[in-house]
This record gives C-alpha cells, structure tokens and sequence, in this order.
C-alpha cells in the first residue's frame, strides 16, 4: 500500500514499502529507515549528494494517491542486510505539508494485515490525528452512507473532540472512512453528502449514554452536532 | 521630467484624517499615467517644514526628486500610522502613513519599447503588435465600399435565427466578411456555420486568418493548460470583437487596452458603445477600474479554421489583447552574450527551468536559467531601471504566454504567481479557479441549510489557517473534496486594504498557503461624464 521511491538527478535508484524517520535526532540531520525494498540499483547512493524520496499509497480504489514529496541532502548511507537502508542527511525541499510518520504507520498497520485500535491510544495522541489523516488519504469522502435507519453514537466513548468524529465516520461511513478532523470539516463533508443524498427525513440519529459526558468541551461539541444534525432533518435521540 | 508630465492638483487631499496630521497628496501624471503621491507626518515633529518642501516638489514633480521623501530618516520619532478615507473615490483606505512619500498603484507585468516578440512573421516590435494588433489592412482583403441593406431599414443581425434559415438566407458568410459595418452589427453569439460556406469563402477565411499576426507560443499538454473561461469558445468574426479601452485604474492611474472578446461578454459588460462606462476588473492583468470605451472593431479571425502550425511544443496564436501604461517597476535582464537588455517590468514572469516554474523577472537570481524557444540561457545582469517607463503587454489566446526578444525567451503574458504543489497534481486547476474568482466568477461552496457561501473557521490551532478565518470557500473545479480556495479581505502588512487568495490541499486542515494578494475589486461608483 505504501510506496516510497528514491531518485537521483530524475532517475529512479530505489522502490520501497516503507520509510521510517528516525525521531530522535542530536542534530539537525534525520535519519531515514527504508525496508521493504522491491528494486535498487547497485551502486545508488555511491556518488549521490542529494535523493528526492517520493510517497505515495494506494488507496481503497487501487488508485496511486501521492502524499509527499522532499530531497535529502546525503550525509551518509548504510545498508543493513539486503532489506534495510538508513540514510542521513538534511532534509530539503520539503512541501509546506509535514512528512508525518504517523501516517505512513497507519498505512503500514493496514498493508501488514493489522487493525487500528483507536480507543487504547491516549488523549492527544499525535497517531489519532494521522489516523484520519490516513483514512481521507484511503477512502476519500465517501458519500454513501452505511443503509440504516438509526445511526448510533455512544457518548460515553468520546475522550476528547477527535474521538467523536472517529465514531461518526464509523457510524455514518464505516471502516477506514473520513468524515472531518474538526467540527469545520465535519459540517463541509455534509455539504458533498447532502449533495448526493438529500435531506434525512427519515433518518435518526441516537446519541447513547449522554449522560457520561465530563469534559465540558465533549459536552459543546455534543450540543453543537445535536443541532447540527437536525439542520439536515435527521430526528435525534438523546439516551442517557 | 518631460512636458507631459504635469501637476494636476496638490490639495489637503481628498484624505480625511482622524488625528491632526500634516499630509499631502500630489496627482502626478507621468506620460499619461497617474499616480497618487501622498506626504504624511504627525504635527508638533517639525513635519511642517517637510510637508512645505513635498508641497513644493509636487508642483514640479520628477522622479529624482521624490527620492528624498522615500528615504525619509524616521528617527526622529516622527513615525505615524493612520488610517484615512479616500473621499474622492468614496474607498476606504487604510494606510499605515509615516513620514514618508507614499504612492499607490497596481503590479504592472510588461515589457518596455524595444523588445521584439516571435510571431508568424518573424519578430516584430511589441509596442508595433501592442498598437497594430488585428486589422488586415494590405491589398489582399478590401472592404466593400457598399453596405448591404434589407430594404433600406439597418440590418439587425443579432438574431439566431437568421442563422438557423441560413439555407434560404440572401446573405453569406462572405457578405459579412467583407464588410465591416455589417460585422460591426452582428452581436450575435452564434457564428455562421462552417457547413454552410462555399469553397471560396473558406479560403477566404483562410486568407484573413493567415493574414493577421499570431505569436508563436508554448503551448502545453492538456492536462497542463492554462486556458480561462473565454479561451473555450471559438474566435469568429461573427461572435467577436475588439473594444479599446481607455482605463481609469482604481488607483488613479491610466491605462490603454484593447480586448478581443465574445460579443456575449462585451454586451453583459455594457462595452457595446463608444462612451460607455464599464468597470473592467482584470486583476492579472494590473488592471481594475471604470473605463472608456473609445472604440468598437471587429475581429476578422476566424480560430475555427486556425491553423497552429504546431512544430514541437510551439504554436501560432492569435492575440487577444494589448495594453499600454507605464511603470516605475523596470528592469534590464541580461541573458547569455546578447548585449541587448531585456526591459521589462519586475513582476512580469519568466520561465526558470531551475525552478520548473513562472518567477517574476525581479525574483529571478543571477545565474538562474531561462527557458527559450531552443533551449536555455543564463542571466548574466540584473539591473532596476530608474524612473518611469511606458510599457507594453499582450495578451495571448488559450496559451496565455509568448516568445520575447532575439533570443526568444519565454515569458508568461502575465497572470499570479503560479500553484506550484511539488508533485502532487492539481496546481493549474487552482491558477485557474483563483482567477476565475478574482474575475468575479468561481464556485462558491454552498451550505445547503442556509444557501450562504461558507466561511473558514481557521482550521487547526497551530497552524497559520487562523490567520485565513472570516475568508469566503471557493471548491476547486476538477479536484476532490481535499482542496480550496479562501477569499479574504484583509488588511496588509503595509496598512493597505486587499483581496488575499490562498488555497488548501488538506480539507480545510492546516497551513493556508498564500497564492496572491491584489487590490480589492469593489468598483467605485461610476464617475461623472
């Protein structure tokens, strides 16, 4: 699901499946790990000053969906066995977008096979914020909503702000599917829902355990999208 | 200085201030553009002094002269931040006025006389092309003296359905295309079918098309192409014309342009007549501000039956539109041994092929290389011109940039800075929704519940979206729900009052990246006749 390719001077001198920054860096050089690797030229990285490393992942519809792409200034190679490659160096042109390790794991959970336990991270946690990331990478905006006439959210479940739009696209949308990071995003996806699917007249929206909100914040975000989705004409259920 | 330059007015502005101040302002006319020049300095500093000497330069203004307020020593503690109304054009400014000159007016993006543009024809002077621009005038093509009449009532040939009985019509393609007073007439939007002309007057057609000055541009791949809304429709005799303008920009200053337009636009417009008032808002361009419109032509080419000669990435292009005004923003470019300069103004864009993208020519480095028509070069020099310059643009059909000088380097016929996403596609369909929306069109996100445009909310603490909260939500045509575009009118950091254009590829998460800031484009009321 993850591809990561390495370049020089416009040629293609590596193909790997993953890519893992070093975090803990004395200096201002990184480190990158690269494993998985599926092709490399010999002699790559011999005379090399500087690689491009180009990211992308494949997405639910097999499509090539790119994600970054920066240069690394070489300050040293070294290869660890036939699969494993560090390189350290500076990085450069860099996107005004962030390389985020965070995203590339989630990834990686999913091309191993693995599952994402969102509720066993902690309050946040710098990986839920990818785990969305990685889900509107995979999934885009989904607009089909799951067949259903009653969509249930437990409150009691939410921790923080992000937990409750994890739930709601789980609800709505289903595994692996994006429905906004933020309450701004969350209102704009509903915008292309609407779209395909009209006014919920028919539709419910039960909100369970209401009564074990204790962060004050949870409890306006609550409020907030308790309107909200009447705006849209679902009818809404609160169940303490 | 020159006899042209004159002094039209020097009064306690048109500015009214909030807090006593010492100010000025001078409507300079320098070759027949104009700038607003204003002093400004706090009372009790020993202003007084400075804003008689300003007094006096603004009676005989020249350019050396103005220096001396530019460079104004402010340590004197006399810095002073206001914010002042424009009366006389019923805009508000907001200036962060110290004691320095101040003076205001749109980018401009064009060359001075000289440089010679690549066209069908060899090169050609682009002040010669910039003021000739269409008119087929040589022995090949004559005007029938004769105007063909129904009756003797003036023909109205703004109907489609004299098109659609074009069968049984008495009138052919080339009664119109050899009579200009006919043409002038038809503000139709639906040209005569190609179906329905004889052999000759295709090659007639032909004739015309080959007769007119195209410039050789480079014309990319489609996924790559620049083109803005106008560039979808076919040029015909018949559905388009070409309107001079002569342009009061926002800022005061002057600015002639013609613009070959369907006659769709030019009626919504209200360009139709001589005389009328229309504001054109042309941000790319430099241009925003109520024009005149001096002049009606019409166009003779037909893009139906244009032939491209495409030889490689290069093709003929008619143009669409020129433009004359003048500049303080000047630069000589060096490039290779060509001991020619190219003068041109410092944000018109260049190719660099170091950077694989459209750089204004005051960004571009020494030693940085140039795309030309076969290959590269490097420029060597990189000077700023002092004073003021009559300059010169063009406007290309659907490729949107031409070849300059003898060693034909490409330029773009200026537009924003380009999206540049560094690998990740969708760059050009941003440009060209930015500027369909600086051009009053674009596609505003609807919120259903309400029927409003959306507003941004700042996305994610941290990050510079906070800066973009208030800004209207434009989508990106063609690109997925992950991208847009922001609207927001703000203040600068210089205290003016603008129009920011920044785009999001992340749904409205995180940084705002900043793609052009322009002058506002509410238009003033109409000014008097």
């Amino acid at each position: 699901m993850i591809n990561v390719v390495l370049s020089t001077n416009g040629e293609q001198v590596m193909c790997c499946s993953h890519i893992w920054l070093q975090p803990y860096a004395p200096d201002t050089t990184r480190s990158f790990r690269f494993t998985g690797i599926l092709f490399k030229k010999t002699t790559a990285f011999d005379c090399a000053d500087k690689i491009s490393v180009r990211i992308s992942m494949l997405n639910r519809k097999l499509e090539d969906v790119f994600y970054i792409q920066f240069g690394v200034f070489v300050f040293d190679y070294r290869e660890s066995g036939i699969d494993e490659l560090w390189i350290d160096g500076l990085v450069c042109d860099s996107d005004e977008i962030a390389y985020r390790q965070g995203i590339i794991d989630v990834f990686d959970f999913w091309q191993r096979g693995q599952s994402f336990d969102w509720f066993s991270e902690p309050i946040n946690s710098l990986l839920k914020r990818d785990y969305i990331v990685a889900c509107s990478m995979y999934s885009g905006l989904n607009t089909q909503l799951l067949d259903k006439d009653i969509y249930e959210i437990d409150i009691s479940l939410i921790k923080e702000q992000r937990d409750f739009f994890y739930l709601a696209s789980i609800t709505f949308i289903g595994d692996r599917a994006y429905l906004g990071h933020d309450f701004h995003s969350f209102t704009d996806c509903w915008i292309d829902i609407y779209r395909d699917n009209g006014w919920f007249n028919n539709k419910k929206v039960r909100l369970l355990n209401t009564n074990a909100i204790h962060d004050p914040a949870v409890s306006s975000l609550i409020s907030e999208a308790e309107t909200f989705f009447r705006s849209y004409k679902f009818s809404v259920e609160l169940v303490s | 200085m020159t006899s042209e330059e004159t002094v039209k007015n020097h009064s306690l502005f048109g500015f009214k201030w909030t807090t006593p101040i010492h100010a000025e302002r001078a409507d300079v006319n320098y070759n027949g553009t104009h700038y607003y020049i204003g002093y400004a300095g706090m009372q009790g500093t020993g202003n007084q002094n400075k804003i008689g000497d300003f007094h006096k330069w603004a009676q005989n203004p020249d350019p050396d002269g103005l220096k001396q307020f530019l460079n104004e020593d402010q340590s004197g503690g006399a810095f002073y931040t206001q914010t002042a109304v424009n009366l006389q054009n019923n805009i508000l400014m907001y200036g962060t006025l110290t004691q320095k000159a101040w003076f205001s007016r749109l980018e401009d993006k064009c060359f001075v006389e000289g440089p010679q543009i690549l066209t069908n024809s060899g090169l050609k002077k682009i002040e010669e092309i910039a003021l000739n621009n269409d008119l087929v005038e040589d022995g090949s093509v004559k005007w029938r003296d004769s105007i063909r009449t129904n009756g003797g009532k003036s023909l109205l040939l703004d109907t489609d359905n004299f098109y659609k009985s074009c069968d049984s019509c008495r009138y052919h393609p080339i009664d119109f295309l050899t009579n200009q007073e006919l043409l002038l007439k038809c503000w139709t939007d639906s040209a005569y079918p190609l179906s329905k002309y004889t052999g000759a007057e295709y090659e007639f057609q032909q004739l015309i098309n080959n007769s007119v000055t195209a410039v050789i541009t480079y014309s990319r791949k489609d996924d790559e192409r620049e083109w803005t809304a106008i560039d979808f429709n076919e040029i015909t005799p018949f559905t388009w014309k070409w309107i001079d303008f002569q342009l009061i920009n926002n800022d005061g200053t002057l600015t002639k342009a013609s613009l070959c337009r369907p006659n769709s636009w030019i009626k919504e417009l209200g360009a139709d007549s001589i005389g009328n008032k229309v504001y054109l808002d042309m941000p790319e361009f430099g241009i925003q501000g109520w024009a005149i419109v001096k002049r009606v032509r019409i166009c003779q080419i037909d893009t139906r039956i244009w032939k491209q000669n495409r030889n490689g990435d290069y093709v003929n292009r008619p143009i669409t539109g020129t433009f004359e005004h003048g500049s303080f923003n000047v630069y000589n470019l060096r490039f290779g041994e060509n001991p020619i300069p190219l003068g041109v103004t410092g944000s018109h864009p260049i190719w660099s092929v170091d950077r694989n993208n459209w750089v204004n020519a005051n960004d571009l480095r020494t030693g940085e290389t140039v795309k030309t028509r076969n290959g590269s070069l490097v420029l060597t020099k990189k000077e700023k011109l002092d004073g003021f310059k009559t300059v010169y643009n063009l406007e290309v059909y659907r490729d949107h940039n031409y070849l300059v000088s003898s060693d034909a380097i490409l330029v773009h016929n200026a537009c924003f800075e380009k999206v540049d996403l560094r690998g990740k596609p969708g760059g050009k369909k941003i440009d060209a929704a930015i500027i369909e929306i600086a051009n009053g069109g674009g596609v505003p996100r609807i919120d259903p519940k309400t029927g409003t445009q959306t507003v941004f909310r700042g996305g994610r603490q941290g990050t510079n979206g906070f800066r973009w909260a208030g800004a209207l939500e434009y989508e990106v045509p063609g690109l997925d729900f992950n991208y847009r575009i922001y609207k927001l009118e703000t203040i600068n950091s210089s205290g003016t009052a603008v129009v920011k254009y920044g785009y999001t590829t992340t749904h409205l998460e995180s940084t705002v990246h900043e793609f052009k800031e322009i002058l506002p484009p509410a238009p003033p009321a109409a000014p008097q006749q």
